[in-house]
């Protein structure tokens, strides 16, 4: 627990997830690696499972926030570019190690950026495309990966001319807002990525772009930084930006950061929580999932979401 | 000429069941490492889970204690309590330029048990576990500091269920010493001493012939300390 003028303000998410991401750095043996399919495109999903499993643990939500479509998405879309990426797994990669430098615990993330470089090294990768705000600014900046091209994955769509095709005439317009992340907007003195999800939004024949009272390098935060500090003044945050894009009529919210994703979906689902108490009527999701709706085909992945179930619990006490 | 149907007809049989296996394997490859990846996770907080509820020793005579500053109004506890003690309330906040109300929960402490599952389950550890007013922690402990119940009540209670042959009946309806004498007559003239000054009627009632010889130890007892009054 912190204090600040603010008062006291406690961790979020819950401390089992910075005890399990920390834990990674303990054992930095190399382990024996088989990649089925090696390439030098390489695609790093981030921790999406750990914020899943982190959310279902708390109640954040009832399964309508999921993080784990990201990875499905994004695997979607690479190969419609025409890409069959390398999967880096968690299972022999770790994590970026972002959170774990901005909470100042900087003798783990240099762990975990030795561990994550030397493997990186070895498999041969040539471009690196990240799905996470945070991990594309980590990789980039505060990695020395020399000679290894790091993209966050919507600047890599629109370089290989993504074509999203013509949606049906019966696809009603919907109006689409998009959240610029800090770490990779205003926060990444190179290479910022402000209008490549815009440019792949337009690409998408019955949506139209609109944008929030602040965007680009101006746009206001989430709310949260990182997965740290949740308080009322930060839900405070979020709230207002959620509002900013119920004044400008949005039907989708996106994000290109999967911990926006956990704030605002957290807020979303907090407003649900009784019936007819919904204060927000738009979706909140990945931009990876939105384009990867508007291409035919099912998920390459399989998907995370429970087949048995056909709709969320309930919210409150019955769910 | 016979071995190529089979040949044809095994292969046939084994894509039959296997339209959940796709055919391209690289959907193969993505789909083995997607799934993998979402039960290395599940596993891996598994292993969080283990240590998060053995940080709290369980206690009774504790109580749940609600920080506000720190709630951020989730509703796990109160989704999670069996005892219906956590309600949900809004509070009003306002900041420069902006207000909002957010969700509190608050304990009823009627119905607080302090079984400790909101704690646990809280995401922002908000919940403290307090002490019930006559309770205190001793040595990692929840121990009452008020004295022990008269032990005389005891016995009484515990002789309907010694008492579970057909006979004791009787024997157990009049709970007061005076009873056992009446029962007693036909067995022994000298248990008449025994039962009225020492309450363990316990093998008293079970059977006459065999408590005859133990009631005699404690109505030796019994004059030892008429002897010390």
């Amino acid at each position: 627990m912190m204090e600040t003028e603010y008062g006291p303000g406690r961790t979020i998410p819950h401390p089992v997830m910075f005890r399990v991401l920390d834990s990674e750095a303990d054992d930095l043996t190399v382990p024996e690696i088989k990649v089925e399919h090696k390439s030098e495109f390489a695609y790093y999903p981030g921790c999406v499972d750990y914020y899943d499993v982190e959310m279902q643990f708390s109640h954040m939500n009832y399964g309508d926030t999921n993080h784990g479509i990201i990875f499905d998405s994004s695997v979607k879309l690479l190969r419609a570019v025409g890409i069959q990426p390398m999967i880096l797994d968690r299972s022999f990669m770790k994590c970026c190690g972002h959170d774990q430098l901005w909470q100042g615990k900087v003798d783990v993330f240099e762990r975990m950026r030795e561990y994550n470089t030397k493997i990186i090294k070895m498999l041969g990768v040539k471009t690196f495309i990240t799905s996470c705000a945070e991990g594309y600014r980590t990789f980039k900046l505060d990695y020395k990966l020399d000679g290894v091209r790091v993209v966050h994955i919507t600047q890599f769509l629109y370089e290989r001319g993504l074509r999203i095709p013509p949606q049906p005439d019966t696809a009603k317009k919907i109006r689409v807002a998009f959240q610029d992340p800090c770490r990779s907007g205003r926060q990444m003195p190179i290479d910022p990525v402000y209008e490549e999800p815009r440019e792949l939004v337009k690409r998408v024949d019955n949506a139209e772009l609109v944008e929030l009272k602040t965007f680009r390098a101006d746009a206001q935060c989430c709310g949260v930084a990182q997965m740290m500090y949740c308080n009322d003044k930060t839900k405070g945050l979020t709230a207002k930006r959620m509002d900013e894009a119920t004044d400008v009529d949005a039907d989708y919210l996106l994000v290109a950061c999967p911990k926006c994703l956990t704030h605002f979906g957290c807020l979303h689902h907090e407003n649900k929580w009784k019936p007819g108490e919904e204060r927000y009527g738009f979706k909140v999701m990945d931009i990876t999932q939105f384009l990867a709706e508007r291409l035919p085909g099912d998920w390459p992945t399989g998907s995370n979401i429970d087949q048995k179930r056909k709709e969320p619990p309930l919210p409150g006490r019955r769910g | 000429m016979a071995t190529s149907p089979a040949a044809a007809a095994k292969p046939a049989a084994a894509s039959a069941p296997a339209p959940q296996a796709p055919a391209d394997p690289l959907t193969g490859y993505y789909r083995a490492v997607r799934q993998m990846n979402i039960q290395l996770a599940k596993d891996r907080y598994k292993q969080g889970f283990k240590v998060r509820t053995q940080e709290y020793i369980r206690g009774r005579g504790t109580l749940a204690v609600v920080d506000e500053e720190i709630c951020m109004g989730c509703t796990h506890c109160f989704d999670n309590c069996a005892f219906e003690s956590i309600g949900m309330v809004d509070r009003k906040f306002a900041l420069p330029e902006y207000s909002y109300t957010s969700r509190k929960a608050i304990i009823i402490e009627e119905n607080c048990v302090g079984c400790e599952k909101c704690a646990i389950v809280c995401p922002v550890d908000a919940i403290t576990m307090v002490t019930k007013h006559g309770f205190e922690v001793r040595d990692g402990r929840v121990v009452s500091t008020t004295p022990p119940a008269p032990l005389a009540p005891r016995p009484l209670a515990a002789t309907p269920t010694t008492a579970r042959p057909t006979a004791a009946a009787p024997a157990s309806a009049p709970k007061p010493a005076a009873p056992a004498p009446v029962v007693k007559p036909a067995a022994a003239p000298p248990a008449t001493e025994a039962p009225q000054p020492k309450p363990p009627p316990k093998p008293e009632p079970k059977t006459e012939e065999e408590s005859a010889e133990p009631s005699e130890e404690p109505a030796e007892e019994a004059p030892d300390e008429e002897g010390d009054g």
